[in-house]
């Protein structure tokens, strides 16, 4: 009981000079004075144990209200945030992240949203039909050449192809609506060839098509400059090329200027009638555009990566780089 | 197809633009040019040297040292050279310091076995004049010492390289001189000049030729005596290497020096002057020549006939050729003489000996040679012309102007005929709408400013009624067969620039296939719960679709899941890291296709396959829950760790525990879930009730199965039940559910739930 008055004693003074922070460690803390007399009880005589113990408790309740009474709300908040458990678990917690190709497929899934553009979706195993006939590619053409096939067979009689392109989806698409029609065709796409950091066996398209009484070529750079200007955020100068595709007559490349330079980023062109024809649309009167182009050229050119195997990579220093806008 | 700026001034004299800008004219209105190349850039640094002296070199037995002598007024220049050929006075090209050669090496002063040399006297193959030669390149005493090597070897020519690979049908008018200098000569409105022709003989050539198959519409033929004063020195006439020689002392080759000089810019190789002219004229306008040696064809009759199965013929390039039925060959009496359209044999091959010749110019079948050809692997020059097509009109133009060009050199034409029919392709008149070539541009062109486009192309208007015309396409265009290919003439012509960018389009309701948005909705959830979206190859061991011409050998098929990848990519990723969660989307080739999701979750920390499960299941629901999915079950550990993942009573995949993979089929789950319209429900008016229950069930029994229960008991004054705590005791589970009541038009009494749940109870 001595120790107890000498305790007391301490605490008076301490209850003028140590500030509340002070104050709890030193008392009232796991090793704190308070807790240790309250371990001692076992050793008091029992006779003097009920004695002890209240004199200990009202310690004990003294030292919280001035410690209550001491402290502003600020100070108590900042405490309890640092005694908040920040573990690693936290630090260490990743946001997730998308595919860049992904990302750009979404980005431009929604500027074509503002031109009323659906999106539809068509197989990859594809039948020689769909990728080559219909598309006015028939067989022997020396245009099929253009398009190294990966040609797939399931041991029976059937065979079928990787389709090397999305343009197959517009003459599914027609052959079941009918126009107006106006769709974007976005996957994956095969090509048997030697990879390098430009070309890949597997990559993306997205194809487009419009076709109803009135869509003419002006129409056509209306929506391909918009879709441009909104996909870089940028004015954007363009110009059309000539050019040759089997599925559009006429045919002509689309060029973008990016830092003074050219780029080629996509083909289009005027939906060929005999594909309109093949697609089950024989009105004169219904005429169209249909464009198509790669998605990881583009992806290369909006985020400078420079080796197209990196997207099938499944590589996470890659992917995390990407992904981290809102969608 | 490539074309020396020279020749293209000479058949548009007034062309007044560089290089570099025809080719720009060309890609932005006609067809894309590859490059445009200045040959003589290759050579800048090389000169005219002459060997002074010629010493051994002090520590080499295979190097000499030589003085080289490239300024009369100045010291010669040491240079250590190892070749043999050379003797004092020699004139050779001597690649000074600081020159890269066209091979890409550089020259730089270096000390050679301890004698420093100042340059290196270069071969025919190291100048890519040649594509085989031994030793220094011996150059003409005549040329002066000093002078570039690309001004005294005429290497001064600037080529535009068009790219035809993808051009489709117009591969075959740009495919030729004349061809392309007709495209510039209608962009630029300059004169275009016309190829000088001879009269062909009217005496008849002392073969007969019979067609024998329909795959050869028209076959004429050129008799030529008299090439015995044409002999060349057997030892400079090397096969498929360039002349060099002709280079040099083309006093011996009595061609037209313009045809020497292209074919060497072009490094067609040359043979003889007979094959030379032909390959040059068959650049020069398009229509592929063959030469067969008059002396080697027995009889005096050839006939045109299809290939038996098994036919063996020895081509020019001494390779033996195993023909079928459908190729095309030429025989004479004994013996195929030719592949026709694609290659001769090399049994009536010109050579060093030829007196005389037969020229052939035919028209083949385009398909059929393309099918020849490439069973074959023989793409030569002849067999891509003939599948792109050529104007049979011109067979007879190329025959005038070989006549013309052995006039020029004063070799007589002995006889001409011709077999066969011409007028194969028709021309045949396009009807046009002007009003449908206006809606098709979006623009509002004059008649006669359409009728002026189509002109200029070569088309003629013959005939007019109001704003339909007829419209005949020139003859050298047989790719205009349809109003939309003439649009094309006229859309290039007038400029696509012009055409105005419009945007006024009408309002469209949109309707997105629900398996991309499927997908885009749970990559959002997924990645807005951690997870990283990659993406790997489709390609697999193992599968049902096999690859016949597979990209990776190791995996020829197409894979049935997307489990082993991302188990793989986990391993992959991991190094480093303490813990990884990846998904990936793509389609599977199963008995269907198909859309798939995989989730892969793997951490150094964690966990039992249980937690590891239970983490997957749980991002799987909460994207469900986000995706409006409203019920999702799943059933026991069914073997080996797969447990299954039910929704609506049917599989939509499983989840691997050991490997920490989770697979769904979306295209299943699309395919049940449907749309669900969200209706609006009153808000309530009463307060609800809210009790628990506790049941007590064998472990076995899972919380599912128990919550299937309460809910199957409850009645319609439930309005929820749910999950608040298990207690294990033994082999039993305690679960405790809250269950919370209301009633639309009253509030609900103590009695009334009391006796829900009695029954409730009852039930259990």
């Amino acid at each position: 009981m001595d120790e107890l008055q000498n305790i007391q004693i301490e605490l008076e003074q301490d209850l003028t000079t140590l500030d509340p922070v002070q104050l709890r460690s030193k008392y009232l803390s796991r090793k704190g004075i308070i807790s240790e007399l309250f371990r001692n009880l076992a050793t008091v005589p029992t006779e003097e144990k009920s004695a002890y113990g209240k004199v200990v408790n009202e310690l004990k309740m003294k030292i919280d209200s001035v410690i209550k009474s001491n402290s502003n709300d600020g100070q108590i908040q900042q405490e309890r945030l640092n005694l908040f458990p920040v573990n690693q678990q936290i630090l260490n917690y990743q946001s997730g992240h998308y595919s860049p190709i992904s990302l750009l497929l979404y980005r431009i899934q929604d500027i074509f949203a503002g031109l009323h553009f659906s999106v539809e979706i068509g197989p990859e195993l594809e039948e020689e039909q769909y990728n080559f006939d219909a598309l006015n590619i028939p067989k022997d053409h020396p245009a099929r050449d253009v398009w190294d096939t990966i040609w797939v067979s399931n041991g029976d009689f059937m065979t079928k192809l990787l389709r090397t392109h999305t343009s197959p989806v517009q003459v599914r698409y027609m052959q079941h609506h009918q126009p107006p029609i106006r769709i974007i065709a976005p996957g994956k796409v095969y090509r048997y060839e030697a990879t390098d950091a430009t070309h890949e066996t597997v990559f993306h398209q997205v194809e487009g098509l419009m076709v109803d009484t009135t869509t003419s070529i002006a129409t056509f750079k209306g929506v391909i400059h918009h879709f441009f200007q909104q996909l870089f955020d940028q004015e954007i100068t363009m110009r059309l090329r000539p050019s040759y595709f089997p599925f559009t007559e006429p045919s002509f490349e689309i060029d973008i200027k990016i830092n003074d330079t050219w780029l080629e980023v996509a083909g289009a062109g005027m939906v060929n009638r005999k594909v309109l024809e093949n697609s089950g649309i024989t009105d004169p009167k219904i005429q169209g555009f249909a464009f198509g182009f790669g998605v990881e050229r583009l992806a290369m050119i909006l985020y400078g990566i420079d080796d197209v195997r990196l997207i099938h990579s499944a590589n996470i220093d890659f992917a995390q780089q990407f992904g981290k806008e809102l969608i | 197809m490539k074309i020396p700026y020279s020749i293209l001034k000479k058949l548009v004299p007034q062309l007044s633009l560089s290089p570099v800008e025809v080719a720009n004219l060309l890609t932005l209105n006609s067809y894309e040019v590859d490059s445009v190349l200045d040959i003589s850039s290759a050579y800048v640094g090389v000169v005219v040297g002459q060997i002074k002296s010629i010493q051994p070199h002090p520590n080499a037995d295979k190097l000499k040292v030589t003085e080289v002598s490239i300024d009369d007024n100045q010291t010669p220049l040491v240079i250590v050279c190892g070749a043999s050929n050379i003797q004092i006075g020699n004139k050779v090209p001597v690649a000074t310091i600081g020159t890269q050669l066209p091979n890409g090496m550089n020259i730089q002063q270096a000390s050679l076995r301890g004698v420093d040399s100042f340059g290196m006297l270069c071969s025919a193959k190291e100048l890519n004049l040649s594509q085989e030669s031994e030793g220094v390149m011996i150059l003409s005493d005549s040329f002066a010492v000093g002078a570039a090597l690309s001004q005294v070897l005429n290497l001064n020519e600037v080529v535009i390289d068009i790219d035809n690979k993808g051009l489709g049908t117009r591969a075959a008018d740009s495919s030729s001189f004349y061809g392309v200098a007709r495209e510039v000569s209608i962009l630029t409105n300059y004169h275009l000049n016309d190829i000088a022709l001879a009269h062909l003989p009217r005496q008849k050539p002392g073969y007969s030729v019979k067609i024998q198959t329909r795959l050869c519409q028209y076959y004429s033929l050129l008799e030529v005596k008299d090439l015995s004063q044409y002999a060349f020195d057997s030892n400079v006439l090397s096969k498929g290497n360039y002349r060099v020689d002709l280079y040099v002392q083309t006093e011996k080759y009595q061609l037209d020096p313009v045809i020497v000089n292209t074919l060497k810019t072009l490094h067609i190789p040359q043979y003889h002057p007979a094959i030379d002219l032909g390959n040059y004229i068959t650049h020069e306008i398009g229509q592929p020549m063959h030469v067969f040696d008059i002396e080697k064809v027995a009889g005096k009759t050839l006939i045109v006939r299809e290939a038996q199965d098994g036919e063996t013929m020895i081509s020019l390039d001494g390779t033996e050729l195993i023909l079928q039925k459908g190729d095309i060959v030429i025989t004479d009496a004994e013996k195929i003489i030719a592949l026709a359209g694609i290659i001769g044999s090399n049994q009536a091959a010109v050579s060093d000996g030829t007196t005389g010749v037969l020229v052939e110019s035919a028209h083949f079948d385009a398909q059929q040679i393309r099918a020849t050809a490439r069973r074959l692997k023989l793409l030569t020059d002849a067999a891509k012309r003939f599948e792109r097509g050529i104007p049979s009109y011109i067979a007879d133009q190329a025959l005038a102007r070989y006549a013309y060009f052995l006039e020029q050199a004063q070799v007589t034409v002995a006889g001409y005929q011709s077999w066969g029919r011409k007028n194969n392709e028709k021309k045949s008149e396009i009807r046009l709408d002007y009003r449908y070539v206006n809606s098709y541009l979006g623009v509002e062109l004059d008649s006669n400013i359409i009728t002026k486009l189509l002109e200029r192309v070569g088309c003629e208007v013959v005939h007019s009624r109001s704003e339909e015309h007829t419209i005949l396409p020139p003859i050298w265009r047989l790719d205009l067969t349809t109003p939309e290919e003439l649009i094309e003439e006229i859309a290039r012509l007038y400029g696509y620039d012009k055409i105005p960018i419009r945007l006024d389009i009408s309002l469209l309701p949109i309707k997105n296939n629900p398996l991309f948005e499927i997908q885009r909705s749970i990559s959002r959830s997924l990645v807005a719960q951690g997870y990283t979206e990659i993406m790997t190859y489709p390609y697999s061991t193992q599968g049902i679709f096999r690859m016949k011409n597979p990209v990776n050998q190791e995996a020829p098929y197409l894979r049935t899941t997307l489990v082993p990848h991302m188990e793989e990519s986990l391993k992959k990723n991991l190094l480093a890291r303490e813990e990884l969660s990846l998904f990936e989307i793509s389609h599977v080739f199963g008995e269907k296709e198909e859309v798939f999701l995989v989730l892969g979750y793997i951490s150094r920390t964690v966990k039992t396959s249980s937690e590891v499960a239970h983490q997957l299941y749980q991002t799987l629901f909460r994207s469900f829950l986000q995706m409006g999915v409203k019920y999702t079950n799943i059933t026991r550990i069914v073997e080996d760790n797969i447990i299954l993942v039910l929704y609506q009573e049917q599989e939509i995949g499983k989840i691997f525990a050991t490997k920490g993979v989770l697979e769904i089929n979306l295209s299943t789950l699309v395919a049940i879930s449907g749309h669900q319209q969200e209706i609006f429900s009153p808000l309530a008016k009463y307060p609800a009730v809210k009790r628990d229950i506790t049941v007590q069930v064998d472990s076995v029994i899972t919380a599912q199965q128990v919550y299937d229960t309460i809910v199957s008991l409850a009645t319609s004054l439930c309005e929820l039940v749910y999950y608040k705590s298990i207690y294990q005791e033994g082999i039993y589970n305690k679960y405790t559910f809250g269950l919370q009541f209301r009633a639309n038009d009253r509030s609900l009494s103590d009695e009334e739930v009391n006796t829900i749940m009695d029954s409730i109870e009852k039930g259990f």
